[in-house]
Parts: C-alpha cells; structure tokens; sequence
C-alpha cells in the first residue's frame, strides 16, 4: 500500500468522505500553525489520495504513466517533490472529470446556453480579431458574446485558440492578440504557455500582418519611411519585389550597386524576423531572405556580403577604368593617333582596376581576420590553435621582418595592424557593457587614430635612435601585452582542458 | 485577550470572541460600525469616526477617506501641519477601535486579528502589520477578508460539506474565495481579487455621468460641493439597490441638480467595471478545479454588494441566485472574532482548523536561451504558485546562464505575468560561485518557505559549496523599517486625541458643520446654535452639557426630516 494512503488511514477503495475524515482526524493532531512540515506532508498525501479516488469514483482509470505518486520521505524531513507531479495527476483527474477535454460527455451539467460548437465558436473568434485592427472593439465583442459567460467554454476556447494560433499563425496585430490573451487569461505565468514561443509567434503574426497591402503605411512607419516621399515608397515598393520571389544570381548585381539599397533590405528583414528567418511570412523567401541579410551585416564578412561588395568593387574598377582609358584616349587622339599606346593606357587601365580590386580585397580579408579573431573562446571555428597564436606569430614576423630581412618599414606597418588587431580582440571578447555606461573617453576608434597620429610623428624621430635600439622589439612588447591579458581573462577555458 | 478588527476602506469594527460567539464592540457614538476616516480638527485634535467623515463634507482639505488603497505605498496626506503615511492613518483609526475595546473590556489589548483582502500584497499586509505596532498592539496573524466571512457564515449554520464561494465587494476592493467546510476543517481552495475594485469605483462612475448629462464638470464646484455632490450621489446609489429609479433634486452651490437614473442605466454604465469581475470569478474558479455546479452556495459580503448588478452577474454566471442572509456589514468582523478565537486557543473552538492559501505566486527571475542561442531575459520562474496550501516550501534549482559567472543574484517577485517587470519585487539576494567549475557543477537550489503569517523565507544552496545563503523577506521597497515605527510610534503618541467622553460632543458640532456646508436656507439657525453649543462646552459643566447636547441632537434632526 502507498505511503500516502498508510498516512491517512484509508484504504485504497475508500469513499470521498471517509477520506475527508480521516484528514479532519489527522489534521487535529499536526496543526499547520505547530508542525508546519508534519501538516505539508499530510496535505500532500491528502490531495493525492483525493484525486485519485475522484478519479475513480468519476468512472476512469488512473493511467499508469501519470499514477506515479511522490517518492515516500521519512518526516519530518520537507518534501521536495515538485507540483509538477501533481500537475500530471490533476491534469488527468481533470480529464476524466471533463475540464479540458474537447467534447463534453453527457453526464456533465447542462450550461446555460445550448450546446457550443467549439470549433465554430473559436473560428468565428480569430476571424473577428483578423477583421479588426482596433483591440478595443475586439474586447467589448468579446466581453458581449453570450457564450462566454459559461467559465468552462471560455477556457475550453482560450485553450484551443492557442494551440491553433501555433499551429496556424494568422496576420494579426500584436495589440489585438494581447486582447485575446487578456480576455482568456492566458497571460499569467501558469497558463503553461512558453514565454518564448509566444514572443515568437507575436512575431510572425505581426510579420504578417504587417505585410497585407492595406497596413503599409503602419510598416512604414515602423521602419522610419516617410509615405509621403515617392522615392521612399518605391524603395520599399522594390525591396519587397527582390525578396519575394526565389533567389538567382541574375538578381544580385543590381541591387547590390543601387546606393544603400542593400542597406534598406536588411532592415526590412531585421524588423519583420530579428535574424529568426523561421519567423518569416510564406510570402518570402527564405533562402533569399538569408542571402540578403547576411549580405548586410557589417560586422561579418560572409559569403554573401563578399559576393555583393565583390560585385560592386567589380563595378567600380571597370567604371574607373573606362573612365581612365576614356580620358586618356581622347587626350592622346588629339595629340597622335597611334595605336601602341592603346596597349600601355589598357595596361595602365588594368593597374587602376587591380588596385581598386586589391583595396576591396584587403579591406574584406581585414574584416575577416577582426571577426575571427574576435570569436570567443566557446567558438569551435577551426583552427583554434592559429586563431590563439595568431597574434604573437605576426609579432614575430615583425621582429623576422626587421632583424632577418632587414625591412625596417614593412615591420613597422606589421605591428601596427597587430597592434589594431589586439585592441579589437580584447573589445570583442570583453563581457558587454551594461546598458547607459558611458565609456570614459569615447569609443575605440578615435583613440586608435590619435595613437596612429602620434606615432606618424614618433617614428621619423625613432629612425633617428642609435641602431642598438630594439625599436621594433619593443613596438611588438604592446600587443604580446594586450594578448596575454586577454588570454589571462580566458585562463578558465584552458584549466578545464588539462583537467578533462 | 485577542481582539479580532476588520479594518475596511470605508467602515471599520471591532470585537472579541466571547462566551456566546463573535462579540463586537460598541464606538462611543454607540455604533458597531466606525467610518475609517480620519480629519485634524481646528485646535489640532485628530477626529476618527462620524465626525470625521461629516468633516470630510465641512473641511475636505483636513480630512482623508479611502486610505486603505495606499497601504503599501508611500504616498504622504497633508492634514493641516502634519503629514500622513496610510500606515499611521490607519494607526489612528485602531487607536480609536481599540480605545472602544478596552473601555468595554476593561484591560489593556495586547494583540489583534486584523483582516485584509485576500488579494492584498506583500507590501500591503506588511503596512498593516506595522499600521497595527504603529496603535499598540501586536499583529501576528492577518486574517483574509473572505475567509473571515466564511467562517461567520459556517460557524453560525454548521453546515457540513459545503462548498461555497465566497464574493466580497467592499468599499475598495474585491475579493473571491473558494472554501470548503467539513468535519469542522476550513479549507480554502482559491483566492483571487482586485485590489482597485469597489463601491467607490461604481459612485465614480456615477458621478461622471450626472456630471456629463447635467454638461457640469468638476472644476465648476469647490471641493465642499464636490463633497456634498457625492455624499449625496451615495444616498441614490443605496437606494438604487432598492427602487428602480430615483430622483435626486437638490441645491448644491449655485447649480441646482436635478436628475434621474434607473436602475438599467446605473447597469450599462457599470459594464466596464463588471466585466473586471468576471477575471477574478473565473480565475478562482479555474484554480480551484470546480463547476459551477459545484458549489453548494454563493455568498455575497461587504457593503457595495447589495446592489442588483452583483445578484444579476451572479446569476449568468453560476446559473443560481447568491444567499444573502449574512449581514454584509459585520460578516468579516465577526469572522475576524473567530479568528481571533482561534489564535487564543479558545475552548469553544478546538475542534476548528484553518487552512489558508497564498493568493500570489512567488519566483525568481531567470533568462532562458532558446534553441537559436537568442537569450530572453526577465522571464519569471515561478517556486510556489499561487492558491497552494500554507504552510508551504517548496524547491527549485537552477543553473548559471553563463560559462564562468563569478555570482548568482536572485531577484524574488511576486506576481502573475510570465515577465518580471510586470511583478513585484519583493527582495533580492547574491550567491557567489566558483567560476573554475562549470554550469552543471555551479548549479543553485533555491527553496522558499512560505509561513502561516504570510512571512517569505528564501533559501540558497550552491551544489558545489553546501552554504546556505538565507533571505528574510521583512523589509520590502516602500515600507517602515523597525527604526522608522519607532520614530513614528512616539510622534504618533503625541497627537491629540479627544477623550472618549468628549467625541459625542465632537460628532454633534462636525455633524451641524455639515448641514451647514449642505443647505443654504438654515445657515444662520445653526450658526446660532453652533455658537451656542460651543459655549456650553466650554462651560464644563457635565449636566448642562449633556441636556444641551440632548436638545441640539433633536433640533438637528428635525431639521434634516424637513429637508
């Protein structure tokens, strides 16, 4: 016999009352006010037993999955079982008893009104608040309707409108479900919702919604377009056509050259997904959603936004180019209309190019090589020995760079960008700052250009030291210093490893 | 010996349990019911009572009413050169209950019951609590509201395996519980309320609309006329509860007020405040796992409940017309007697228990990291949910959010939404961890332990040290600290306050004042008699006065029968 019904006397097949009594009994004996954790115990056993004797008296079988009851304790220790334990069982009798269920059985009490359709009912629920932008009129139809004035349909409805809405995101605004939700009491911590699939499903349904033809002008606003400008409209206008349809490569050039409309479509996606592209409307694309989004993440230089400033380097070069050949062309056909030289202003032409190409593609590998040396250490982007190493490995390209190779200029520029990247890799992986701290002389950068001025004047006067001077030796003592420090932040990551 | 009071929004009482049950005590006026309003007279002497609330007609800038919503803030009244916490207002209103006490008793009290909404916080009981230190007596136990009332109510018809509901609309709160009675065992099911829900609420809308139809607004009267205006709304708001509809013509500064309401449109325009009271029905119901069919009985306590538009949402809701036998006024004093009983161990009441729950939920807050690695801060974990069982401690454990944390800071609240900014946060508490061990190791068991007198205990366990970290929830954010009730304790004993032998006399002058404030045409007469009245007061002589007093009381109240 279960340590439950040893402690109030019953047996198993005991009748609701009897088990009343032998609770009144006991209770007489551990008061709550004098033996808090005797009284916890006989009230646990006392609930349990009573549902399951509800439960059985109301004709179901307890199934044997829920039946568990709380592991025995010897008293007085506390009882450290959960309620969801006891949530299970509930959930179950309540079943049984027909609180939940779907359909009601007939040996239930007839409610006021005539029998509800619940399908029909909820259906006609989620079409009024579609229909209707404002939520003060959804809750004065709500609170009006006759069917919910019976408690057990309202919760029955409030239950299915949820699962429904999961299933089946509709275009609703976010005010008109937090009506709904009000309404069924379904915003309180217990209703069992998760917080997180109910933010996310505000989302999608606010995506949605703001994607109908008839809310633009409330998108708009809430990405900070003016309707009024026309140019502002058509922006949107496009942005929407390029995501809409499947992802082709033929479709990348041109936006990507259109001035700041790579920019535009980002925030576009930013505000209707947040980077979630599972939250997105059906009406979008996916795959091209992600392309774009990507495309504008400055922080990151990934596939995509390689492949649209490439694009656009690609266009800039061969419009300087033209231009450069173009000008020279005619110059030089005023002066002799020779053809040799056609081949030397093609060839000059090609350097301008090459350099634009060169400058994006530095500029690319140098934001590459930010980003992933930033990565924290958690970060499993191979190879982490390299991303470690890194730093002291050009360091010591540097001081190669001078003693072995005497290249005193080329070690200098190498220790600067190692300097820049040290900075930047201990900001990264420096815990954020909270909120409305302000920094004590500003952000980073400037402080980078002031010590790259200072040092523009230091080094002419440097060059001047005696030889003996390991200048470049000590130049590369900073950023080993701003590396170990950060390592030192990070000792904890690699104690675990000798440990493992 | 343990007096019970139900210190209500608009009446307070006060009784003991006594041989023959629930006792109440009379005031001096000779009335179990005192108004909880509190006024400073001209010669600085604090009025409780009556008298106080006929100043609040005379003198609305030196009284106050209602204070029982601004328990647990810190919102100050200004009453001619002193200042007021609601605490020591309500302080001063157990003065005079108390003083009634002891003067039937005979004995000085030494502790009290004092009942509060079921629903109110944390932060409001402990306001009672030190309202109750702030009057002299200790308050160990706080009794709720519907309970109270439930056990006037069972106790009188010992009634066995009843399960009733019981429905509480005072003067500024609602409140709704669930209990169950048998074999001499109340157990509450369900607690649930509105904090900001009243009879008040319902004479403010009534108000608005006279005010609306009538093309007034509020800044066209001063606030004595305010007062008169809604003193008299009152009166048709209580005979509303009987006739279907009244007329009110009258005089009230310079505009003349002549109107009429029924009882259909009193109902349209109550609609909004009625369907906030189908939220808490509904709740209680759900938590308590019950049909309407269920319930053996509705109970209908508290003052604003007789109206109509209560029995009618009864009845669409419960499908049953409520019981109305129990008198709404003195329901939960009575049931504050049993309690109090209780507590003394009275002999008579051996074979009763009460179980109590905790109407709130109680948790921490948490951040919880979704399957993308997007964290969402600010959710709320809750450990003991709401309309359990007290006595109650319960467990959870949780883990660091972040891979090296150097501490855990717990922050509790108490409330219903799933984000903590929209509860209320009752303490916090920091539990250092060891950043060399990871998140399984650094896990943290938090257990709260919620007592019979409604104080929280949090318990902290790191996995990895075994110390306890501990948490006494004494001190919420806006109550009195121990050093602050001192402080205010002694400036409260130095107030004036009118022997009880003198409030007769205090209560017949505020009471002229008034009529004076209310009609135009018989100034001068009781400005004559005013004068006159005071004159032989200050003549000291008790003979005279109390005949002078006897003649006043009848010439007063033939002239509010002509009126």
């Amino acid at each position: 016999m279960n340590w439950a019904y040893t402690l109030l006397g019953v047996s198993p097949d005991a009748e609701v009352g009897d088990v009343k009594r032998a609770y009144a009994r006991l209770l007489r004996k551990t008061r709550p006010d004098e033996d808090a954790d005797g009284f916890q115990q006989l009230h646990m056993a006392y609930r349990w037993v009573l549902a399951q004797v509800t439960a059985r008296t109301a004709g179901a079988t307890v199934q044997s999955g829920h039946a568990a009851p709380p592991a025995s304790h010897d008293p007085p220790s506390v009882p450290t079982a959960n309620d969801r334990d006891f949530a299970a069982i509930r959930t179950t009798a309540e079943v049984t008893v027909g609180m939940a269920a779907s359909t009601p059985s007939p040996a239930e009490d007839v409610s006021p009104v005539a029998a509800v359709n619940p399908t029909e009912l909820l259906n006609r629920v989620i079409q009024y608040a579609i229909a209707n932008n404002e939520d003060r009129k959804l809750s004065v139809w709500l609170s009006k309707q006759p069917e919910f004035w019976s408690i057990r349909t309202k919760q029955q409805i409030g239950q299915l409108l949820l699962s429904q809405l999961f299933r089946n995101p509709q275009p609703m605004a976010s005010a008109c479900l937090d009506t709904l939700l009000q309404f069924f009491d379904l915003e309180q911590v217990l209703s069992g919702i998760n917080p997180i699939a109910l933010a996310q499903l505000r989302r999608r349904q606010l995506a949605m919604w703001y994607l109908l033809p008839e809310n633009d002008r409330a998108f708009a606003s809430r990405l900070n377009i003016s309707t009024k400008r026309l140019s502002d409209r058509r922006q949107l206008a496009s942005c929407l056509r390029l995501l809409q349809g499947p992802w082709r490569w033929q479709r990348v050039p041109w936006p990507a050259i259109r001035r700041g409309r790579v920019v535009a479509v980002g925030r576009l996606i930013h505000t209707l997904c947040s980077g979630n592209f599972a939250e997105l409307p059906p009406q979008i694309d996916r795959a091209n959603a992600a392309f774009w989004y990507r495309a504008a993440l400055t922080r990151v230089m990934s596939r995509p936004r390689f492949a649209v400033g490439s694009v656009r380097a690609v266009f800039m070069a061969l419009v300087l180019m033209v231009c450069f050949v173009g000008t020279l062309a005619l110059s030089s056909s005023l002066a002799s209309g020779n053809g040799a030289n056609w081949a030397a202003t093609l060839g000059f032409g090609a350097i301008v190019a090459g350099y634009i190409l060169g400058l994006w593609l530095v500029y690319a590998g140098w934001i590459w090589l930010d980003h992933w040396q930033g990565l924290p250490e958690s970060s499993q982007m191979r190879p982490i020995w390299l991303r470690r190493m890194l730093i002291p490995a050009l360091c010591a390209a540097a001081i190669g760079l001078d003693y072995l190779a005497t290249l005193p200029v080329a070690a200098i520029a190498v220790i600067g960008a190692t300097l820049i990247m040290a900075l930047r890799r201990f900001q990264h992986r420096s815990p954020p700052r909270p909120a409305g701290k302000k920094t004590r002389t500003g952000s980073t950068l400037p402080g980078v250009f002031f010590l790259f001025i200072v040092l523009a004047n230091i080094i002419p006067k440097l060059a001047q030291l005696p030889e003996q001077i390991p200048i470049i030796a000590i130049g590369a003592m900073v950023p080993m210093a701003i590396w170990m420090a950060d390592m030192w932040r990070h000792r904890f990551h690699f104690k675990r490893k000798a440990t493992a | 010996m343990i007096v019970g009071i139900d210190l209500g929004t608009t009446h307070s009482l006060i009784g003991y349990y006594g041989d023959s049950g629930p006792q109440l005590f009379r005031n001096a006026l000779g009335e179990y019911l005192t108004p909880s309003v509190v006024s400073v007279g001209d010669d600085g002497h604090v009025i409780v009572g009556t008298a106080a609330s006929d100043r609040l007609i005379s003198h609305p800038e030196l009284s106050v009413a209602s204070f029982k919503r601004w328990m647990g803030t810190s919102r100050e009244t200004r009453l001619g050169a002193s200042r007021f916490r609601p605490e020591e207002l309500s302080a001063l209103v157990l003065r005079s209950l108390l003083a009634d006490a002891e003067s039937a008793l005979g004995e000085k009290i030494q502790e009290a019951v004092i009942s509060v909404p079921a629903y109110f916080s944390d932060a409001q009981r402990k306001a009672t609590r030190a309202a109750g230190e702030l009057a002299g007596v200790r308050v160990e136990r706080l009794i709720n509201e519907p309970t109270a009332a439930a056990l006037a109510y069972g106790l009188q018809d010992k009634q066995d395996g009843n399960r009733f509901l019981v429905f509480d609309l005072g003067g500024g709160t609602f409140d709704v519980s669930i209990l169950d009675m048998f074999e001499g065992i109340v157990e509450v099911h369900a607690s649930a309320g509105d904090n900001f829900l009243g009879g008040e609420d319902f004479l403010d809308g009534l108000v608005a609309t006279c005010l609306s139809d009538l093309n007034l607004r509020a800044g066209d009267f001063s606030p004595i006329e305010r007062g008169l205006l809604r003193r008299r709304l009152e009166q048709v708001k209580r005979e509303l509860s009987q006739r279907t509809e009244v007329q009110l013509d009258c005089q009230v500064g310079q505009h003349h007020i002549d109107w009429t309401i029924d009882q259909d449109r009193f109902l349209h325009l109550s609609e909004p405040l009625m369907q906030r009271m189908r939220t808490p029905l509904e709740r209680a119901m759900r938590d308590a796992r019950l049909r309407p069919d269920q319930l053996n009985e509705i109970i209908l306590v508290g003052g604003a409940s007789r109206m109509p538009l209560v029995s009618k949402l009864i009845a669409r809701m419960f499908g049953r017309l409520p019981l109305r036998h129990v008198n709404p006024d003195e329901a939960i004093a009575r049931g504050a007697c049993v309690a109090a009983g209780l507590k003394s161990r009275n002999a008579k009441l051996e074979e009763i228990i009460l179980t109590d729950v905790c109407p709130y939920t109680l948790g921490i807050e948490v951040a919880q990291r979704d399957a993308l690695g997007n964290t969402q801060n600010g959710l709320f974990s809750p450990i003991i949910q709401r309309n359990s069982v007290v006595p109650i401690s319960r467990e959870n454990t949780y883990n660091p959010m972040g891979e090296r944390q150097e501490k855990l800071v717990l922050k509790v609240y108490q409330g219903e939404n799933p984000m903590v900014a929209n509860n209320i946060l009752l303490g916090q508490l920091e539990i250092p961890l060891k950043p060399e061990l990871s998140i399984a190791e650094n896990q943290v068991a938090v257990r709260f332990t919620y007592d019979i007198n409604g104080v929280l205990q949090v318990e902290a366990t790191p996995l990895a040290s075994k110390l306890r970290y501990e948490l006494v929830l004494e001190q919420s954010p806006g109550s009195l600290n121990q050093q602050e009730i001192r402080t205010r304790l002694a400036a409260l004993s130095q107030l004036k306050i009118h022997p009880r032998g003198k409030q007769e006399n205090v209560a017949l002058l505020a009471r002229a004042e008034r009529l004076f404030e209310e009609h135009l045409l018989s100034r001068q007469l009781l400005q004559q008699w005013i004068v006159q009245f005071r004159q032989s007061l200050e003549s000291q002589d008790e003979q005279v006065i109390r005949e002078h007093r006897t003649s006043f009381a009848q010439a007063l109240d033939r002239l509010e029968t002509q009126l």
